[in-house]
């Protein structure tokens, strides 16, 4: 567990990645680190890291490794965006 | 009935009347709130959507029974609830979305597909800028064509030019979503490690292309 709230040791935060695949790529080699989660480890801190964010809280500060592999995985990023999407109209 | 993460995990866990209302009141709550979270996929329109609705629910319940003592109490159970059927049903879909796809250059990764570099030939704004750019494209290719291995740069090309999700391009080689994002990470990390000693950090490139 505490991999998942260990900080990035780089400053860089993940950028919404352009439409250019070339550039898509450069941006994933840019935040690309040594030490990075599976999707299963992120599926277990999912709903965690979803309520987080619901709440407002720094995710990309308080669960680095999961915000930087949603940045790279887009199969966990679209769960997380449906996961976001229920909580919302959960509350609504 | 409103219940914390206690009372499902308990309910869940014994036989009897208290497991079949708590698992009917999972379904509810599940057909209830999935429909918010499949929205961008799938229409409530759509004739499939209400069978794709409680097959999923169905097998989310079966996976929560099956998964039980792994729930960490990180989050509100119902969160973790949503989370598996999300996953079953986003998993579903991406699969029957591509099954009808030829993806050739993954299937077949011994010689690596050159088509899908022609998509890097985007123009830059000047002549300059294209040229400067033109240059390091190349650079950038020759380097993923002498780092990467034939499967590294299939599943590369499939999943970063391509878009094809991970879960298919799992499901065509027989693997797992894990396994090929371990693939795309080692590829990714030899990809930034060459561009470096080439003195082509990844960060000047993007700099270079004014991202």
């Amino acid at each position: 567990m505490k991999k998942l709230f260990r900080r990035f040791r780089k400053k860089r935060q993940p950028t919404p990645q352009p439409s250019d695949p070339l550039l898509g790529m450069l941006n994933m080699l840019a935040v690309t680190e040594e030490d990075e989660i599976a999707c299963d480890q992120v599926f277990a801190a999912l709903g965690e890291f979803a309520e987080l964010a619901q709440r407002g809280g720094d995710v990309a500060h308080l669960m680095p490794l999961v915000a930087q592999h949603l940045h790279l995985c887009p199969d966990c990023r679209e769960e997380y965006e449906a996961l976001i999407a229920i909580l919302a109209a959960e509350e609504g | 009935m409103t219940r914390d993460n206690k009372t499902w995990l308990a309910d869940l866990s014994q036989d009897g009347e208290l497991r079949a209302a708590a698992l009917d009141d999972l379904r509810q709550i599940i057909l209830r709130m999935l429909p918010a979270g499949l929205a961008r996929w799938l229409s409530p329109n759509d004739e499939h959507f209400e069978p794709f609705l409680h097959d999923v629910a169905q097998e989310t319940l079966l996976r929560v029974l099956d998964r039980l003592d792994t729930f960490e109490g990180r989050s509100k159970f119902t969160t973790w609830v949503y989370t598996i059927a999300i996953r079953i049903a986003l998993s579903e879909l991406r699969l029957r979305k591509w099954q009808e796809v030829s993806l050739d250059g993954l299937e077949e990764s011994a010689e690596p597909d050159q088509a899908p570099y022609a998509r890097f030939t985007d123009p830059g704004p000047n002549p300059e800028a294209l040229a400067e750019r033109k240059q390091a494209m190349q650079k950038v290719m020759q380097v993923i064509d002498q780092a990467l291995t034939p499967r590294q740069r299939a599943v590369m090309m499939a999943v970063n030019v391509e878009g094809v999700p991970l879960d298919v391009v799992a499901q065509r080689l027989g693997s797992n979503r894990n396994a090929v994002y371990k693939l795309l990470h080692d590829a990714r990390l030899k990809l930034k490690q060459r561009l470096v000693l080439e003195g082509l950090p990844p960060e000047e490139l993007l700099e270079m292309f004014g991202n």
